[in-house]
């Protein structure tokens, strides 16, 4: 499947989506391709060290970001980037397990720029995740967030009706090894209304 | 009563003939009834089910009742583009811009004939199209589900699959109704001759943002 045939050609047709934040700044979100991988750099070099310990992998390195940008175009992810005047701001994905028995669940991850925190961008990339998620029979969504550290992220996922399952303590160990505790988040996206 | 002529289509459909008739008057509905595949019962709620509901649409200026019609004069299907009330948001986008499309809806008993199509073409072939914003507003709780088989996300891409075609867009909006839930949905269509400075107050109106750039004087990006 390529990027413009099939199924991930319908959802790019959604995109891009305009967003006005309270200050005036206009916000475009779309999917990230291959051209991206210099923006999505610029993002995650301009983050705090600290938030950056918080992937997986150090997003700073060139070959992680194109193989995140690699992983959305096979479909084995969903990413999406929010871009102010051409300048990417924030990047945010959903993790598609292909096989086993937590395909039905899908793992959510934000990073935005500290100067486009609590404008609602969080909110508004979450949402948009949520629908792309549905859309793939996704029935529960998931965050795993360092308290204290992701606390943005946190507020955006509660005002999107995540709840707190638990909490790990010293889940998550600075680089100097102080540890902060981490709070796991999911969401259930419900398929249809209830009879209640 | 509409200053514009009715136009009338007819469909030939599994069950029969029918005719999608824009620009509905009020004495054309008059002698109508509605068809029992359109009448509310336990989970299924028409949004329009009322024939005073109807006339009172029909009767005012530039808004479009649109029906499809059994040849006995049964009512099978509902459209309706009118103007928001005064108190919606959208009125703040300009004087008489916005339209919605309102009310969209076929009888279970008639659906999957390309009724539904047939009726939104009738309801935007308007005079004025390209001098209006036209939008619709889906929230899921309103949806037919359990008659469709749909989930909320299908019945989304179901709608927007319809609505596309007649060159409305998916549009961000911060309306608190749209927001309860992440299916609900906003479409539009920007008529060719809307000015600029109109779309761009569209969207400030979507974000509720445009009595902070009056106050501020600020002319966004």
């Amino acid at each position: 499947m390529t990027a413009s045939s099939g199924p991930r050609a319908s959802i790019d047709q959604k995109y891009p989506k305009e967003i006005l934040l309270p200050d005036g700044r206009e916000v475009l979100i779309r999917p990230p391709g291959k051209a991206d991988a210099e923006g999505l750099l610029g993002l995650f070099q301009r983050l705090p060290l600290i938030e950056r310990w918080c992937f997986g992998e150090n997003p700073c390195e060139r070959g992680v970001v194109e193989g995140w940008i690699d992983r959305h175009l096979e479909g084995r992810t969903f990413g999406i980037l929010a871009l102010c005047e051409d300048e990417v701001v924030g990047f945010g994905t959903i993790l598609r397990p292909g096989y086993g028995g937590r395909r039905h669940t899908s793992t959510l991850q934000l990073a935005v720029l500290p100067t486009f925190r609590k404008l609602g961008l969080c909110t508004w990339m979450t949402l948009d995740l949520i629908r792309r998620a549905m859309e793939f029979d996704i029935e529960t969504l998931r965050a795993d967030l360092v308290m204290g550290l992701e606390n943005d992220v946190i507020e955006a996922l509660g005002q999107c009706a995540f709840v707190e399952r638990c909490v790990v303590e010293d889940g998550f160990r600075c680089p100097d090894g102080m540890c902060y505790v981490t709070v796991v988040m999911t969401r259930t996206l419900y398929p249809t209304w209830g009879d209640f | 009563m509409s200053r514009f002529p009715p136009q009338v289509t007819r469909l030939q459909t599994p069950r029969g003939p029918v005719d999608i008739q824009s620009f509905c008057p009020p004495e054309m509905i008059g002698p109508l009834d509605f068809d029992p595949s359109l009448k509310r019962y336990t989970a299924y709620k028409p949004l329009l089910s009322d024939k005073e509901a109807l006339l009172a649409a029909a009767s005012n200026e530039e808004q479009n009742v649109t029906l499809a019609c059994t040849e006995a004069g049964g009512i099978v299907g509902v459209a309706l583009l009118e103007y928001p009330s005064k108190e919606e948001r959208w009125t703040r986008v300009g004087e008489r811009i916005m339209m919605e499309v309102a009310v969209i809806e076929v009888g279970a008993a008639w659906r999957s004939a390309g009724i539904a199509r047939e009726m939104l073409r009738a309801l935007v072939d308007h005079p004025l199209k390209e001098n209006r914003i036209f939008y619709m507003v889906g929230y899921s709780w309103t949806w037919d589900l359990e008659g469709t088989g749909l989930t909320a996300i299908r019945y989304r891409e179901m709608l927007i699959g319809l609505f596309s075609a007649f060159g409305f867009r998916t549009f961000q909006t911060n309306e608190p109704n749209v927001l309860l839930r992440p299916e609900n949905l906003f479409m539009a269509r920007i008529g060719g001759q809307v000015p600029e400075a109109v779309q761009k107050r569209f969207k400030w109106v979507r974000f509720d943002m445009d009595r902070y750039m009056e106050d501020t004087g600020w002319k966004g990006a």
